[in-house]
This record gives structure tokens, C-alpha cells and sequence, in this order.
């Protein structure tokens, strides 16, 4: 009722409305530059470019960007918390958090998917389907999973798409896609054809495992040299397999992620990490 | 002794329905009993509540949708909005902003989402700031913010103090007053300006810069609108793609 008494109104205003000459025009109001250049202004000025983990990438995309310094964390260039070498202080999960995810970190998105979705009703744009991670490459690597998990958890609908951004040799600021094993572990069906490929890595130390039942045992190798080796076989074996489960432990920084990942990701390009989430065969 | 006590319990049952329902037929005379401790402009806010709350459809008049209000949200926007949505929206925000039928259209169509829950939301005026110097606040807020980001382009500075310019011309003198409601939207703001004598609500939002807004609303609060019918997600379903690993894995399970 109020709906129609209400465009009946509208109706009434758009007939009666003054036209308005002196009102702020756009006429000559240049387009705005490309999102990727302010999100490498950003970057610059808070992180320089030069302590994002060095990568291969592709171009980066619009989306919501996360900046996690040594000392703070920010979304967009709001900051949210203050960090201490990448990590809360006094980390308290968050009960709603599946995955076990901070509450600080969960508050921060849950807030920042609101604030998206009213721009969304008032602007009539989307609600942003990427978060991009710019990380100081000296920041543990779970803070970005568990900063990852917060994201996904709170995005209203479906997880976002989840992007780490590096710093590559010839293309400036590149973005590199990843996935996470969902944050209540992933059940695998009775007879599913998948690998199950993951590696735990710890400093110095990187163990091979695979769900599938002929992946003999466990494989464990002290440097990134064996591990492209040990990669190398397996994907000999199984040459359709492009997914590659990572599993960080808490002392491993984000450039130790991505060193390993250089290794990784030639064979399986595809990188899904996790916080310790279990993957169940039948 | 059994029949009086039972008669004075249905006395005095009757007498809690008959005030109930006294205080339900009377509700104007009771508000404006409340009222009368509020300033203008919260009483106008109040007002202006209680009209949206009755569907009436006179709650936005025409001369009192105008454009200082849409100036002054797009600045705050500016000052405080995703990076991300003003690249997208600035444009075309501002196309819009130079038409006065949009104008109007954007602040009955935010009237109407809100228009449900706002009936059972409880809301009552608080808080309220004279609105001039949050203008001032708030341009130069997003000023500073639009150079940080590198956002600063072209006719900016014309634009910007365009929409300054506006917002005091039609605003000037105006509140902006808080409302704090029970349920969704939990809270809203309206701003009001004096128009012959009385106050009127020419503007409403439920989302402020935090530098304009104070305290943030509480995680409760936030996780019960992401989920509100007023901002449609609660309807909204995740596409399922036949073969995928799951829907945190979208790709072909051959390949995991």
C-alpha cells in the first residue's frame, strides 16, 4: 500500500520537479582512472610494492582490498586493528566463525559486506565478488588464511573470489587467485576421483600427502629443490590433477608461502590453502 | 472471600486491557506528551517516523526532497565509502545528482525500502548535531581522502565545492538526527531543515561515514541486517555448478 501511495507520489514529484541548471554537473568531469592504479597507489604508500612476495600473476581485478602490514591491518584504507609483526595480539575466535576465524578480523568483514551491500541498494553496483590480500611478505601466512576465512565466511550469498597480490618482475602488481578447503573441512564422496594433493610446510620442512588411496605415504623433504623433484613425480602420475592443497603452519611467512608455491604451482596451478581443515574420504 | 478476590483480579485485568487499549487508540497524544522534552528537529524526525510507520504518502512532500541532502551524501560517501563503489558509481552519481527528479526519486525510494521494517523497528529520535559544520567536516574529509587515493581527477575541485555549495544553500541551519531503533535497520539518520517556521525531514540514510556516525553499531546488529529483507540478501541463492568439488572448490572435481 505504501509502495503505490508512494510512486503515486513520485509520480506527482517527477511532473511537478523544476528543472535545475546550477545543480553540480558531471559534464566535464574526467573518467577515473582504472582501479588497479588505486589499489597500487595504496599499496605503494603503505606497504611498498617491493615487500609484496615476488610472483607470478594476472592482472589485478576490482575488489574489495585488504592491506595487512607488520603493525596494522586495513580494509580499503580504513584501519581496523593494530598487528604485531602480522599477527593479533590477544586473538579471541569469533563462535560464529566455522573455520575458527578472529572475531576482529570476522567484526571487520561482517561490517565491511554491510556497508558494501547498502552501497549496493543506494548506487546500484555490485557487491564485490573479489578480495584482494596485500600482504608484507614477512606477515605469518595464517594470518592471511585466517584473514581469507573471515572474508569468505562473512560474504553474504556465496564466498568471494580470494586473491594474494605479488609483486612480479616484469608486470608490476599481478593478483594470484586462491581457494580455500571449506571451514568446516571438505567430505569427499564414496569413489570420487579426486588426488587430494596437500603439502604441509613448516620452515625447512614440506610433507607430500594425498587422499587417494594409491598415493603410497607420506613424503617428507627439507628444501624446495626436493619438493620440485617429489611435485615432478607426482605429476607424472596423475597429470590431470591441477589443485594443490597448502597447509602453512604458524610460523611460515607469506614470502615462505610464496617461495614454496613457485615449486607448486608450474605442476598445480591451482592453490588452495588451509588452516589445518581436514579433507574426509568415505 | 474466594468470589471478591476473583472479582478484583478480573477488575484489575480490565483495567490493564482498557489502559493497554487506551494507550493504543491515543498513541499521537501520548508521543506528543514524550515529545515535548525533544527539540524541533527530533520531534519532526519523530514525526516523520510515525508517517512512514502509518504508510501515508505524504511523508516526502516535494519541496522538501532537495539536493543539498543528495550533496551532502555523496560527499560523505566520498569521505568514507568503498574505494571500489565510487569508482564505479561516481559518474553516474553525480548524472543523477544534476537532475532533481533523480534526487527526489532516490530519497522516496530509500523511504520506501525502509518503510517495512521501520513499522516494527521501534525507533525513536536520539542524538542530534547541527548539521552546517559536518558539512565543512565532511568535504574536507573527502577531499583529502579523494587526493590519498588518487582518486583526484579532471573538474574534481569544481565538483566538490559544487556539492559544499549546495549542501549549505539547502541545508543550512539543519540537523542531522539520529535515530535509534529496537530491530532493523537499528539505526537511522534523517536530516531536517526549517522550512516557514517548522521543521521537515529532507533526507534519510542508514549509513554513515564512521567519522560522522560515532560508535559503531554492535556485531548483533550488523549480522541482523546483513540478513534483512530491506537490503534483499536474505533471498538471494548461491549458484550450484554440477561437477564442482563443492561451492568454496568451484572448479571440475577431475581436477582435485
Amino acid at each position: 500500500m505504501f509502495g503505490l501511495l508512494t510512486s503515486l507520489a513520485l509520480a506527482a514529484l517527477i511532473t511537478l520537479a523544476p528543472t535545475d541548471d546550477d545543480a553540480v554537473t558531471h559534464r566535464e568531469f574526467e573518467r577515473l582512472q582504472g582501479y588497479s592504479t588505486v589499489v597500487l597507489n595504496h599499496v605503494s604508500d603503505r606497504l611498498g610494492t617491493d615487500n609484496l612476495p615476488n610472483a607470478a600473476g594476472l592482472p589485478v581485478e576490482p575488489g574489495i582490498f585488504v592491506t595487512v602490514l607488520l603493525d596494522r591491518l586495513q580494509i580499503y584504507d580504513r584501519d581496523i586493528v593494530g598487528l604485531n609483526a602480522g599477527r593479533l595480539d590477544q586473538a579471541v575466535a569469533a563462535h560464529e566463525c566455522v573455520s575458527g576465524c578472529a572475531l576482529t578480523f570476522y567484526d571487520a568483514f561482517q561490517e565491511t559486506w554491510l556497508e558494501a551491500a547498502i552501497e549496493s541498494s543506494v548506487h546500484a553496483v555490485e557487491i564485490p565478488q573479489r578480495v584482494l590480500f596485500a600482504a608484507h611478505e614477512q606477515v605469518p601466512a595464517r594470518s592471511v588464511v585466517d584473514l581469507a576465512y573471515a572474508a569468505a565466511e562473512t560474504r553474504p550469498v556465496q564466498p568471494p573470489s580470494l586473491h594474494l597480490l605479488v609483486n612480479s618482475a616484469n608486470g608490476g602488481l599481478r593478483a594470484m587467485r586462491f581457494y580455500l578447503i571449506p571451514p568446516g573441512g571438505l567430505d569427499l564422496r564414496q569413489g570420487s576421483a579426486a588426488l587430494g594433493l596437500t603439502i604441509s610446510i613448516s620452515r625447512g620442512k614440506y610433507v607430500v600427502k594425498a587422499t587417494d588411496p594409491r598415493f603410497a605415504r607420506e613424503h617428507s623433504v627439507g628444501t624446495l629443490a626436493e619438493l620440485r623433484r617429489l611435485l615432478a613425480d607426482v605429476k607424472r602420475r596423475y597429470p590431470g590433477k591441477e589443485s594443490a592443497i597448502i597447509v602453512p603452519d604458524a610460523q611460515v611467512s607469506v614470502g615462505e608461502l610464496m617461495a614454496a608455491l613457485t615449486v607448486v604451482r608450474p605442476g598445480f596451478p591451482r592453490i588452495v590453502l588451509s588452516a589445518g581443515q581436514r579433507v574426509r574420504t568415505p | 472471600m474466594q468470589s471478591v478476590h476473583l472479582r478484583s483480579i478480573a477488575a484489575l485485568a480490565l483495567t490493564t486491557a482498557l489502559a493497554a487499549s487506551a494507550s493504543g487508540c491515543v498513541r499521537g497524544t501520548v508521543m506528543a506528551k514524550l515529545d515535548s522534552d525533544l527539540a524541533p528537529a527530533q520531534r519532526a524526525a519523530n514525526s516523520f517516523l510515525h508517517c512512514v510507520e502509518m504508510g501515508s504518502s505524504r511523508c516526502v512532500k516535494v519541496e522538501d526532497a532537495v539536493g543539498g541532502w543528495d550533496a551532502f551524501y555523496i560527499l560523505g560517501w566520498l569521505g568514507g565509502g568503498s574505494p571500489l563503489s565510487i569508482l564505479e558509481a561516481l559518474p553516474n552519481e553525480l548524472s543523477m545528482h544534476a537532475n532533481p527528479r533523480f534526487v527526489q526519486r532516490r530519497f522516496v525510494a530509500e523511504v520506501e525500502r525502509y518503510a517495512v521494517p521501520i513499522r516494527g523497528a521501534e525507533c525513536d529520535a536520539g542524538d542530534l548535531q547541527p548539521i552546517d559544520p559536518l558539512i565543512d567536516q565532511v568535504a574536507q574529509v573527502a577531499n583529502e581522502r579523494m587526493v590519498r587515493l588518487g582518486l583526484w581527477r579532471g573538474d574534481m575541485s569544481g565538483v566538490m565545492q559544487g556539492l559544499v555549495d549546495e549542501a549549505h544553500e539547502t541545508l543550512g541551519g539543519g540537523f542531522l538526527v539520529r535515530l535509534d531503533c529496537s530491530h532493523d535497520p537499528h539505526r537511522l539518520w534523517v536530516a531536517t531543515r526549517e522550512v516557514d517556521g517548522r521543521h521537515v525531514v529532507v533526507g534519510l540514510t542508514t549509513l554513515l561515514p564512521r567519522f560522522l556516525g560515532g560508535a559503531p553499531p554492535s556485531r548483533e546488529d550488523v549480522a541482523d541486517r546483513l540478513v534483512s529483507r530491506s537490503l534483499g540478501l536474505v533471498t538471494s541463492q548461491a549458484p550450484v555448478v554440477a561437477g564442482d568439488v563443492d561451492p568454496w572448490l568451484p572448479f571440475p572435481i577431475e581436477e582435485f
